[in-house]
């Protein structure tokens, strides 16, 4: 496996009659592609915007955020399991629109601990400082679902959308030349290769079993995760969307950006180019249903840490709330057992400032920990200047905002380890 | 004494009497029985629960 990720930077988004890259000005044909997106009858309508970075702007609230990306002939499919073929994701080469993404607009908040506004796109003031959003350009796509349609079936048709949408646009670039081209290291298990340096593994959630996922909500390959057990994925899977986020990021879940720029997984790549270790692989798992069910998950996800990626370490993330907490610590601690140093990543969850929040779990072994949070951080903002939502009762909401929590904007806080936040406890 | 799914975090606690809930998501209950089984269950819980309080710290439960 071998991904190249070819990048084709994106400074202005512009309405036009035809969808190509004019030099770093990406012209899109927006009814071009609503009649694409509008093949699936679960839409009414679909309306777009654009909206720039640093701009006096809040959109929301955010189904979903998805960087630009295309497969070239000859490789990988696109979004396997999801708009094709459940193949490996991951080989030959992907088109990146960067310095943009498509955001798909839910029509109301999903509510949860996110509330009535849900995540927003900010996009400029303190609060955007926090997110890596704010310095994108943005194509938001707002859909108005068709009458009837609306739960699982609304929710599915707009991770459908989403992703249709970026590969689209990306597809227009697809026979340019890149800007930049970035091919990863082959990552492989198998043979010592690097001797002296750690072996370091990455295990990610990617569900939790707090609640049950939609029959057809698409998260590995375009399974929904239950009955599954631990799998062990090349990183270039996830980079290249194998996996994508659940419907639920209540609680800190990211979104299909951040799996495509998985914070973890590039950092771990960048210091195994830079020789600091030797980056072995991952196991994407899933928090547990009942005690049962999480000691097979823990179990399954050690073991293949322990035995099939021989790793000398591990990251360790979460999915979700509180009881994930749980499922992180006891995997981290049979690593641990087993000599494996670990170092797991955490949020605060109860929101009070107290460094014992942040933990469900006291093993001794588990004292490598990175608080990866904010939940508690709330800003005072300016009114927006200007709002888009899909409807004007929502609009109105957005508008009339003045503090918001790190929970609601999109890109502060997840638990996947973008975070431009960071707890100091004295 | 603790009804709870979430054994790691009763005990990391210091829990000393714990009866095992059903799930993280219906610990007294079970939302795929009928209602008649579902509170046979519920009742079996609770029993429990109090049972354990008459039994020694640390012991079955």
């Amino acid at each position: 496996m071998n991904l190249t990720l070819a990048y084709h930077p994106v400074e202005a988004l512009r309405f036009d009659a035809s969808t190509r890259l004019d030099g770093t000005t990406l012209d899109i044909d927006v009814d071009d592609l609503r009649g694409l997106l509008l093949e699936d009858e679960a839409f009414e309508d679909i309306a777009f915007e654009f909206v720039a970075p640093d701009e006096d702007c809040r959109a929301g609230p955010v189904f979903d955020i998805i960087e630009p990306r295309a497969k070239a002939a000859s490789s990988s499919p696109d979004f396997p399991g999801i708009l094709g073929p459940p193949l490996t994701a991951g080989m030959g080469t992907t088109h990146v629109l960067s310095g943009m993404a498509v955001t798909v607009l839910d029509e109301h908040a999903a509510g949860g601990s996110r509330g009535s506004i849900g995540r927003v796109l900010e996009m400029t003031g303190p609060a955007a400082e926090g997110s890596c959003y704010s310095k994108l350009h943005h194509l938001v796509v707002i859909p108005r679902m068709a009458p009837g349609r609306d739960g699982p079936a609304a929710q599915r048709a707009k991770r459908v959308a989403g992703l249709k949408a970026a590969v689209h646009l990306a597809r227009a670039v697809a026979s340019d030349a890149p800007g930049e081209s970035r091919t990863f290291e082959p990552v492989d298990p198998g043979p010592p290769g690097r001797p002296g340096l750690p072996r370091v593994a990455y295990v990610g959630q990617i569900f939790s079993r707090q609640r049950r996922a939609e029959l057809d909500e698409p998260v590995l390959y375009g399974h929904n995760t239950t009955g599954m057990l631990p799998v062990l994925l090349h990183p270039d899977e996830w980079l290249d969307g194998g996996v994508v986020t659940s419907y639920y990021t209540s609680m800190g879940g990211a979104e299909t950006y951040l799996y495509q720029n998985h914070p973890i997984i590039t950092e771990l790549y960048r210091r195994h180019h830079a020789g600091e270790l030797n980056f072995v692989g991952t196991v994407a798992s899933i928090a547990g249903s009942d005690n049962t069910d999480r000691d097979r998950n823990c179990h399954a996800a050690a073991a293949l840490v322990q035995w099939a990626l021989k790793a000398d370490a591990a990251v360790l993330t979460k999915y979700g709330g509180g009881v994930p907490h749980a499922d992180l610590a006891e995997t981290a601690r049979l690593l641990e057992t087993a000599g494996i140093r670990t170092s797991v990543m955490v949020s605060d969850v109860s929101r009070d400032r107290r460094v014992e929040s942040a933990l469900l779990f006291n093993f001794p072994e588990l004292n490598a920990i990175v608080y990866g949070g904010g939940n508690d951080t709330r800003w005072q903002v300016p009114p927006a200047g200007r709002v888009i939502a899909a409807t004007p009762a929502v609009g109105e909401l957005l508008a009339g905002v003045r503090e918001l929590g790190a929970m609601n904007v999109a890109g502060v806080t997840n638990q996947q380890g973008a975070s431009r936040l960071r707890a100091v406890v004295y | 004494m603790q009804l709870t799914s979430a054994l790691p975090i009763a005990k990391m606690v210091g829990s000393n009497r714990v009866v095992l809930g059903t799930g993280i998501v219906h610990v007294a209950g079970d939302a795929n029985l009928p209602p008649d089984e579902e509170k046979a269950l519920r009742r079996k819980l609770v029993e429990e629960a109090l049972d354990s309080l008459r039994a020694e710290e640390g012991g079955a439960g």
